[in-house]
């Protein structure tokens, strides 16, 4: 976790980090995964109640590494603990939760100071499942508040969509 | 129609391979141009996106830079032998003064005037003039059907001869078609007055595919068009030297795009900057980024009002601690290298 150069990977249960991280790291993510118990539950089996990790390799032996969070905001004590000397933010906000722009804003909010000392890509999930939100009310909402964050339509699962998101993340930062 | 074209964008021009002592006479002939009321600018040397582009082809580098040039583009050539080529007006070596000038007098001349932004020279421009010039005539594609539908919310099929229709609906930006995207691709630059429009009803569009029928978001079509249209002038109004910011980033997940559209983004996000400058910081083609401003402007993803500072532009420090670090910045290149954009 003292790593410095890594990406942090946020978002609400079932946005899908563990998935994400999986599609563009080198091995299968290192996750810690367990029955959900709580309300949990009522949206997926497992859950993520530690970290994801899993890393890229950039030659010469060097690595990037990728940390998820845990959804539940009761660990929110986590997040900055994890997030220190991190790289940047990839925030994944799944659509088909009942308030995806609120969802959003909360995690702008509680990241604020990492956010602003590095930079953040917003990516969409689930869309087309169960939608409650339009990309254009995510990018009105993010002019609203002047954050003009990349936000993106992705598919967790495609590595094309989350290589996309991570080179917007890298535009900003060089 | 769709927008004019703003009169106020100069003509452009640039020079690849020429000595100094010829961009010297390119730099007065350019000037006494100015002089004589053509709106002109000398992009520099080593440019390949002008309208008008100098190049001495008497060396391999001359050559292979006059091959490489787009075949729609004016080309003076010097040369020591007289050269007959399309868009090409070829002047022998060695340059002088006396035949530089009025040759490229006529040049920018004729060609500002194509564009449409003055009048002719012997109607001795002035200040006044220049602002009363005629509507520019620069050939208007489906791509500025489409975008005029999309700007006044209408509802249309659009058809061009061998291709199947295009059925758009504006106000709910869908574009219905059963041309695959490889065919949208070629059908877009169809010159407009190669269409049929006609006025339809939003029942006859389709909300969702079915029957071989693709239904999409007419934004994609569009934005695939903005960066395909290179008519090397920035659209809505814009010139060169206005700063102008993105209102949001373009969804690159869902829609073409170039590894330099990311950076364009990034820049344009934060801050106000004219897209001669963002050129001049890039190092990024201007035609590039021309396009990359019409592609965003036609999906409405251009802020015109850039009074009200960002957030971004307050409150990050001007160059946070973590960019300037070069060793972090190469394993940043490394990383984008490593996902294929570098």
């Amino acid at each position: 976790m003292i790593e410095t150069d890594k990406i942090i990977f946020t978002g609400p249960v079932g946005a899908g980090k563990t998935t994400a991280i999986a599609a563009i790291s080198d091995v299968a993510p290192v996750s810690t995964d367990v029955m959900a118990t709580d309300s949990t539950r009522q949206l997926k089996n497992k859950t993520t109640v530690g970290l994801d990790y899993s890393y890229i390799s950039v030659g010469n032996g060097k690595r990037i590494h990728l940390y998820g969070t845990p959804g539940q905001e009761r660990f929110s004590f986590m997040w900055k603990i994890l997030s220190r000397g991190g790289i940047g933010l990839v925030l994944l906000i799944p659509n088909d939760h009942p308030d995806p722009i609120g969802k959003m804003e909360f995690y702008l909010n509680a990241f604020e100071g990492f956010i602003k000392e590095t930079g953040v890509v917003i990516g969409i999930t689930r869309v087309g499942i169960d939608d409650n939100a339009t990309l254009t009310q995510y990018q009105e909402k993010l002019f609203e508040r002047q954050q003009v964050y990349p936000v993106f339509e992705v598919d967790a699962r495609s590595d094309n969509d989350m290589s996309t998101l991570i080179n917007a993340l890298l535009a900003i930062l060089m | 129609m769709a927008d004019r074209i703003p009169k106020i964008v100069p003509l452009l021009i640039s020079s690849l391979e020429i000595d100094e002592s010829d961009e010297k006479m390119l730099a007065a002939a350019i000037t006494y141009a100015k002089n004589q009321g053509v709106n002109c600018r000398y992009l520099g040397k080593g440019k390949k996106e002008g309208h008008l582009v100098v190049v001495d082809i008497d060396s391999d580098a001359g050559k292979s830079a006059y091959e490489s040039l787009r075949p729609g583009q004016v080309k003076l050539v010097f040369s020591n032998e007289k050269i007959s080529a399309k868009n090409t007006v070829s002047l022998t070596k060695p340059l002088k003064t006396g035949a530089l000038t009025p040759l490229f007098l006529r040049l920018a001349n004729k060609l500002d005037n194509l564009l449409g932004r003055r009048p002719p020279i012997n109607q001795a421009p002035t200040q006044t003039t220049k602002k009363e010039e005629a509507p520019v005539e620069i050939v208007e594609t489906l791509f500025h059907i489409l975008h005029d539908a999309k700007k006044n919310r209408h509802t249309i099929k659009a058809s061009v001869n061998g291709f199947p229709s295009l059925m758009v609906n504006g106000a709910r930006n869908l574009l219905a078609t059963e041309m695959g995207a490889e065919a949208l691709k070629a059908v877009l630059a169809t010159p407009s007055r190669e269409v049929a429009v006609e006025h339809i009803e939003a029942a006859d569009i389709p909300a969702t595919s079915s029957n071989g029928i693709n239904v999409s978001s007419l934004d994609s079509a569009l934005w695939m068009a903005g960066i395909m249209w290179r008519p090397n002038i920035p659209i809505g109004g814009c010139d060169l030297d206005t700063p102008v910011r993105l209102k949001a980033w373009p969804n690159f997940t869902r829609n073409n795009f170039f590894s330099e559209h990311l950076k364009l983004s990034a820049a344009l996000a934060v801050r106000p900057i004219s897209l001669m400058k963002l050129h001049n910081m890039t190092d990024i083609a201007l035609e590039e980024i021309i396009c990359f401003y019409n592609a965003a402007y036609t999906i409405g993803l251009i802020d015109t009002n850039n009074e009200t500072p960002r957030q971004s532009e307050n409150s990050v420090a001007p160059s946070p601690p973590i960019k300037k670090d070069t060793k972090r910045r190469g394993l940043l290149t490394r990383l984008a290298d490593r996902l294929g954009f570098g």
